[in-house]
């Protein structure tokens, strides 16, 4: 699955460390989560799309693979 | 409690304390083992400062070392777990194999270790399943999982011994704690069901061992009191029955619901009243007067031995008539025919593998009966 984390968190010049921060989660988790390791859970994709303005399914792509 | 503890330290100081009480067991073994204490209680101490150390670093480990792991952190953990409880099953598996192939007395420990291990489990999947599914919209539709057939068999062996009859308790236990097969509604009182099949053995074995085996425990003066326990041992399994009617009986269109309760009261009371008669025969171990216990004027140990024998016959015929072959019976009407007809999901394999626990669990019962020893 892939996602737009990356490319999101770059566009507002955010660093992991940051992002995690503000997610509540760790920097490893956002480093797997990036790299489509790690498919989060519900609670924490939405809290991912709300932090960036955008809904679950513009976040997160069901159809296409991770890394393409 | 916790909340008052700042999260890394809560690990350092789990170490430390049951590193100490540990420690502090060695010590109170008295002698040399002080020494052994002592340098137990340094390594946990300096286990418990590399823990606060570890805590304070940024990776995984030390998200989970200081208590402050995320979900992905505490997936990564549950998944070490499993991954070191399969490591100790497979470990202790080999090792009641190995111990058994090579006749040691050192093999139990390894049994209790898959048993207890397998009550973990039966609990967890009792808990979460129950807790996290609730009931369904198609409440009658049967539910269960072959693989759920073969733990339970395989804890049933380990807890009552590699017998035909403990393989086919499992099997019983399913079928009569849900004639209708697993279905949702029912799904709750499973674990207690159960767990009443898994638990009941275990006094009993401690319990009735030394009266049914010992012949100097039959000749000595404390016999009354370990046969009132064994006995109530034994009569303490008999509320299990009556929870089966409690799940048996509630909903459920499929079945026909007198039916069911005619099946298990039946088979239940007969089932109690040769219980009953057992327990008596345990009892009736205080049946020899005063003066023919052991130590006094007129003892005589040999008859009296063979009067406990002559109970233990009685109770051993009674319990293979009731327990042996009463749940049997019961699960074939109750169990096989209803779950038959309520039209499981794998309605060969289920009713089939139910149908073959009494079937095993009443050969067993007879051939135990007539087997001559």
């Amino acid at each position: 699955m892939r996602n737009r984390v990356r490319e999101q968190r770059t566009q507002r010049e955010m660093s992991q460390a940051e992002l995690a921060a503000a997610l509540g989660v760790s920097r490893q988790t956002v480093i797997s989560i990036e790299g489509g390791r790690y498919l989060p859970s519900l609670p924490l994709a939405f809290t991912i799309a709300r932090f960036f303005g955008l809904t679950v399914d513009k976040m997160f792509d069901p159809d296409e693979e991770a890394g393409t | 409690m916790m909340a008052l503890i700042r999260p890394r330290l809560r690990k350092p100081l789990g170490i430390a304390l049951a590193g100490t009480v540990f420690a502090a067991a060695w010590a109170l073994r008295g002698g040399d083992a002080w020494q052994l204490s002592v340098a137990m209680e340094v390594t946990v101490l300096v286990s418990a400062i590399t823990t606060y150390v570890r805590a304070g670093e940024d990776n995984d480990d030390g998200a989970l070392a200081g208590s402050r792991a995320d979900e992905r952190q505490k997936m990564l953990s549950l998944r070490s777990r499993a991954l070191g409880w399969n490591f100790a099953m497979v470990a202790a598996f080999i090792g009641v194999t190995i111990g058994v192939a090579v006749k040691a007395t050192w093999w139990w420990p390894f049994l209790v270790i898959l048993a207890v291990a397998g009550f973990g489990q039966l609990l967890g999947w009792s808990t979460y399943t129950t807790a996290e599914e609730g009931p369904a919209d198609d409440a009658d539709r049967p539910r269960c999982g072959l693989g759920q057939l073969v733990i339970l068999t395989a804890v049933s062996a380990a807890v009552q011994g590699p017998t035909p009859r403990a393989w086919a308790r499992p099997l019983l236990a399913i079928n009569e704690g849900n004639p209708r097969g697993l279905s949702q509604t029912h799904h709750a009182r499973r674990g207690p069901v159960l767990s009443d099949h898994l638990r009941c053995p275990i006094p009993a074995v401690f319990l009735l061992a030394p009266v049914l085996n010992n012949a100097a425990h039959i000749a000595s003066t404390s016999r009354h009191r370990h046969a009132c326990c064994a006995a109530v041992s034994s009569t303490g399994q008999r509320p299990g029955l009556h929870r089966y009617l409690a799940v048996a009986v509630p909903g459920g269109p499929a079945a026909n619901e007198p039916v069911a309760l005619g099946f298990s009261f039946t088979p239940g009371c007969s089932k109690l009243a040769i219980i009953v008669i057992g327990v008596v025969s345990l009892l009736g171990r205080r049946d020899p007067a005063p003066e023919t216990c052991s130590g006094a004027p007129g003892t005589d140990t040999a008859s009296l031995v063979t009067r406990g024998q002559q109970s233990n016959a009685v109770r051993d015929w009674t319990f293979l008539l009731g327990p042996g072959r009463v749940p049997g019976i019961n699960a074939l009407l109750l169990g096989f025919y209803l779950m038959y007809r309520s039209g499981p999901r794998r309605r060969a394999a289920i009713p089939g593998a139910g149908g073959s626990g009494p079937a095993t669990l009443i050969a067993s019962a007879v051939a135990a009966l007539f087997r001559g020893d």
